[in-house]
């Protein structure tokens, strides 16, 4: 299935990227419907994260296409500033602001990014933030303050509040412990029900099966296999893809 | 004339005199050497390959003088090559300030690294430019980081401004040495003057600490370097 379609969000074709002699990256090609939940598994060093940050430019990837709504990303004219804003990021280990609280964490990116005022900030930081679920008395509270579960639950409220077309996740769990994630993944669920466009690389299968319309398995810098998320996971067709399944439900016992 | 007596009153005066100059030097000093240190430490952390160059060089060369020959330079030996000379007062306060900025650059240059990546990612993912992370991100934590390292070098700074007597700025040191020169009392004046710099160092020690508490940032440590 090529991914041309109209509603792809997100388009990458045949991206590669090098550190030095190493490829990461070896003719990656897949599309991002709007509304849909992406699920990237696969294992240590495969590539993952480098894909996520060839997307917003975090890393510039050497080859290939990355199209977001219609627009070149790797294209030399594109104000990749104006792409990053549409772009949410959710980082392994939430990457929150130290010095401002959960509430102003949220605020800063609409604030100083889309230049509101305060007030229209903070409305939308406080929508975003009870869309996390954030209890109230952590509002005010700095990051140190807060649990995990609750650092990476302003985290995805600092990228909802920037209304972006797509939020891109990378392992945003693998840092809690298993309570803690599970409040992290059951807001994901919830977006994913809302129809909030995704691309999450996780190891929680349990996620997959539960919230992703395709998951794509990674292995050595290529999509080595894709499916609908019951197909792939309960009945994988390689041999990597068995083996990297039957290691991460050794270690969830 | 040495054995002139001098009443304790007359005396205090006069090192009270000495000490005022001493912290107008010192303020002075500390903050030229903020406006070229923070500027320098910029350079050094976010500069292209030559800003970089150029600004290490600056610190690496002030700090590897002497302050009394950073003294001769400004004072003597500048007017002799520019024809320009400058009055003593301002000569030591760009000698200490320039001193200054050497050692603010690097606490500050400490602290701006230590604002994690992460962080710094972050702020571009949500689109912020270059110059809005450093004025919205890094900064404001870089510089509450390098409260405790900041005090420490105003203390540094507030003594070395007894090597300003060197160019003759009459400040506290400079005061008691004339003192002990006319009344042969070593002890008893270059005492006071010791005391009184010490009742200057006391209380910023402890402000440092209660600036460190209100305006450190929760799970973040201070700069830990001073003066290495
Ligand atoms: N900036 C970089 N410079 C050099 N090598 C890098 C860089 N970033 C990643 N790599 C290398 O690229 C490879 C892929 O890294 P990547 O982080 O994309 O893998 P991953 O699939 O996300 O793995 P993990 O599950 O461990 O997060 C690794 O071998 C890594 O060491
Ligand atoms: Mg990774």
């Amino acid at each position: 299935m090529p991914p041309t379609s109209e509603s792809d969000v997100l388009i990458i074709r045949n991206l590669k990227k090098k550190f030095g002699e190493k490829t990461v990256l070896n003719g990656v090609s897949f599309g991002v419907k709007r509304g849909e939940t992406k699920v990237i598994i696969g294992p240590s060093g495969a590539g993952k994260s480098t894909l996520l940050r060839c997307i917003n430019r975090l890393v510039e990837p050497d080859e290939g296409e990355v199209i977001f709504d219609g627009i070149n990303v790797l294209s030399k004219d594109v104000d990749i500033r104006k792409i990053r804003a549409r772009i949410g990021f959710v980082f392994q280990h939430f990457n929150l602001f130290k010095h401002l609280t959960a509430l102003e964490n949220v605020k800063i990116g609409p604030k100083v990014v889309k230049g509101l005022s305060d007030d229209e900030a903070e409305k939308i930081a406080v929508k975003a933030l009870k869309a996390v679920h954030l209890e109230e008395d952590a509002f005010e509270k700095y990051p140190a303050e807060l649990s995990g579960g609750q650092q990476q639950r302003v985290a995805i409220a600092r990228a909802l509040a920037m209304e972006p077309d797509i939020i891109l996740f990378d392992e945003p769990t693998s840092a809690l412990d298993p309570q803690l994630a599970g409040e992290v993944l059951d807001v994901m669920k919830e977006l994913a029900k809302k129809k909030v466009t995704m691309l999450v690389v996780t190891h929680e299968i349990g996620f997959a099966l539960n919230a992703a319309d395709e998951v794509l398995f990674f292995y050595n810098g290529r999509i080595w296999e894709r499916g609908e998320p019951r197909e792939l996971l309960y009945n994988p067709k390689r041999e990597e893809t068995k083996a990297f399944l039957r290691r991460i439900a050794d270690l969830s016992l | 004339m040495i054995g002139t007596a001098v009443s304790l009153d007359v005396a205090m005066r006069m090192l009270l005199e000495g000490a005022k100059m001493t912290v107008v030097l010192s303020v002075l000093s500390i903050i030229l050497g903020l406006l070229l240190g923070l500027p320098v430490a910029i350079m050094e952390t976010y500069g292209g390959r030559l800003l970089r160059y150029v600004a290490m060089v600056y610190e690496g060369t002030l700090r590897g003088i002497p302050l009394l020959a950073i003294y001769m330079v400004i004072f003597f030996s500048m007017p002799l090559l520019t024809g320009i000379g400058l009055p003593a007062f301002w000569a030591a306060v760009i000698g200490l300030g320039i001193r200054s900025s050497a050692y603010q650059s690097q606490i500050f240059r400490s602290t701006i690294q230590a604002v994690g990546e992460g962080q710094i990612e972050a702020a571009y993912s949500l689109g912020m430019s270059k110059l809005e992370t450093l004025r919205y991100v890094v900064l404001p934590q870089a510089i509450r980081m390098a409260v405790p390292a900041w005090m420490n070098e105003y203390v540094i700074v507030l003594k070395d401004t007894s090597i300003a007597l060197a160019i003759g700025i009459v400040e506290l040191t400079r005061q008691a040495q004339y003192l002990v020169s006319i009344t042969g009392e070593p002890f008893r004046y270059y005492g006071l003057a010791a005391f009184l710099y010490l009742i200057m160092v006391l209380p910023l020690t402890y402000l440092a600490g209660v600036l460190a508490r209100k305006y450190g940032i929760k799970g973040t440590g201070g700069a830990s370097n001073v003066r290495i």
